[in-house]
């Protein structure tokens, strides 16, 4: 298998690949990516806590138009994972209001983003509808 | 005590060195921070942010800062003004303090040269 590298810190690969986030041990915000201290009360001692794999959409934007390269159109959403709200993509889904809504329960997907001359595989992450019954 | 007198409620810098193992973000945290904690006060109570740096001003900073530390909806001015530079932010905040808009004030100032002083800013190839 090739080797692949995550888009970003945050998204741990592996069997059951699922994203981490910075847990405020004072106040329990959570954040994700780089951290110098709590924006929400102002102190600056973290856990690593794993995010929620599934959620609901919260909000959403179908991408009509964007830079050459870049398919268009893409669901552009906002989802709680269990109270952590988690920017991202929606994938594996028809991009059109018909098949996305406002609090349909969703889970967290990899796809392959990108490969380099040495088979390297950039991964990154969305989210997916659940299918019905799962 | 006059009314318009103005209080230095806390302090602190970071050590001058090359640092590679932090960004400007890093810095100017650690520094607003420990400032922050000598002063016994928290981001919370600040009115006004005059954030200086020469080379990232422009960049906002000052908005950089509060994305870590806190972004509490008040007004933050990014300042550049050579060597001035720190001067004119804590004059920022020195000047709403005195004209009665905001109790308390946070300036800062920072700067990243380790690395800067190639003619391609470090980004030749």
């Amino acid at each position: 298998m090739a080797e692949q590298v995550p888009l970003v810190d945050y998204l741990v690969l592996g069997d059951a690949p699922h994203l981490t986030a910075h847990e405020c041990t004072t106040c329990g915000a959570r954040y994700f990516d780089r951290r110098n201290g709590c924006a929400s009360c102002g102190t600056d001692e973290f856990t690593t806590v794993d995010v929620a794999t599934t959620g609901e959409v919260r909000a959403f934007t179908i991408v009509a138009f964007a830079a050459p390269g870049v398919r268009v159109p893409y669901v552009a959403a906002m989802v709680d994972c269990g109270g952590t709200s988690v920017r991202a993509n929606l994938i594996n889904v028809e991009p059109d209001p018909e098949h996305v809504t406002l609090g349909m329960a969703v889970r967290l997907a990899t796809e392959v983003i990108g490969t380099d001359e040495r088979g390297t595989e950039a991964i990154g992450f969305g989210f997916e509808p659940v299918p019905a019954g799962a | 005590m006059a009314a318009d007198d103005l209080w230095i409620l806390g302090i602190h810098m970071t050590k001058f060195g090359k640092h590679p193992g932090q960004d400007l973000v890093d810095l100017a945290s650690e520094a607003v921070a420990g400032a922050l904690a000598d002063g016994g006060v928290t981001m919370a109570d600040m009115g006004v942010i005059g954030a200086g740096s020469l080379m990232a001003a422009s960049a906002g900073i000052g908005q950089q800062l509060q994305k870590q530390l806190g972004q509490t909806g008040i007004p933050v001015y990014n300042v550049a003004n050579a060597c001035a530079t720190g001067a004119t932010a804590l004059r920022v905040a020195a000047m709403a303090v005195k004209s009665g808009e905001v109790d308390m004030g946070l300036a800062f100032g920072v700067e990243k040269l380790s690395g800067a002083g190639l003619l391609a800013g470090g980004s030749r190839l």
